[in-house]
């Protein structure tokens, strides 16, 4: 995987983090700016599982545990959207309070994909 | 549920994690470290259960969660101060080893903060109607 998507993943993920903190503070709930910094977010994810799913395939370097590397794709890519859901249903504050966990969630999975991916 | 949604979503991902680590150690492994990747297994089904209880409603899923929260409690009290003692008591890490050390000690701080979460929204309790005045 290009370090360089992994450290853009993880900087929208704790701006994601950030902004539901804010939010979950000021008792607000998901607005139009966060939800669109999380669908950014996701497709970045999709991007990373495709983008980083070949790069394994054609990379000729050894080490590199596989399965561990795309089950953190898949997870991440299918975490967010779960979330969103799951915070979708809740009507008060605590809403965005998943958001938070969820990001912080993906801001760790995608270090971990940097990790595995350096073997 | 308020911020037991929030409670629910830090558990989920502690079952999801704890469940992927699992399969994972004793699918490539389980022979270098058997009682630490046995001790993994039990404490990821014990957070399966923990989350779907914790989510679940009725008196049932109540007691299931007190059950699940408690044993999660005592286990990564005793498996935490046991590997402090101990250090090379097991072959590899788990999950409540010193207490959770490498998880950011939230596996020490998630049980107590599902104990409270049961206790403050016990028959009876104080837990105000959603979006009522739970602000904190």
């Amino acid at each position: 995987m290009l370090p360089v998507v992994g450290y853009a993943l993880t900087g929208l993920a704790f701006v994601g983090a950030a902004w539901s903190l804010a939010l979950l503070v000021l008792d607000r709930r998901l607005d139009d700016p966060l939800f669109w910094l999380l669908a950014a977010l996701e497709a970045g994810l999709l991007a990373q599982l495709i983008g980083g799913s070949v790069a394994l395939a054609v990379s000729e370097r050894v080490g590199i545990d596989g399965v561990t590397f795309v089950g953190y794709q898949i997870t991440a890519a299918a975490a967010l959207p779960v979330a969103v859901a799951w915070a979708a249903s809740e009507r008060t504050r605590w809403g965005v309070g998943v958001l938070l966990v969820a990001c912080l969630t993906v801001a760790a999975m995608v270090q971990r994909m940097l990790q595995v991916w350096q073997g | 549920m308020g911020p037991g949604r929030v409670l629910v979503a830090v558990y989920g991902v502690f079952a999801l994690s704890a469940t992927a680590r699992s399969v994972v150690q004793i699918a490539d492994s389980f022979g270098t470290a058997p009682a630490a990747y046995t001790l993994s297994a039990v404490a990821a089904a014990v957070y399966l259960v923990a989350t779907v209880a914790l989510a679940g409603r009725g008196a049932t899923a109540r007691l299931v969660a007190w059950g699940a929260v408690s044993t999660e409690l005592v286990g990564v009290v005793a498996v935490g101060t046991w590997t402090v003692l101990d250090p090379n008591l097991l072959a590899d890490e788990t999950v409540w080893s010193a207490y959770g050390a490498g998880y950011g000690y939230v596996p020490l701080v998630l049980p107590v903060l599902g104990l409270g979460w049961l206790w403050r929204t016990r028959r009876g309790g104080t837990e105000p109607a959603a979006g009522a005045s739970d602000r904190t």
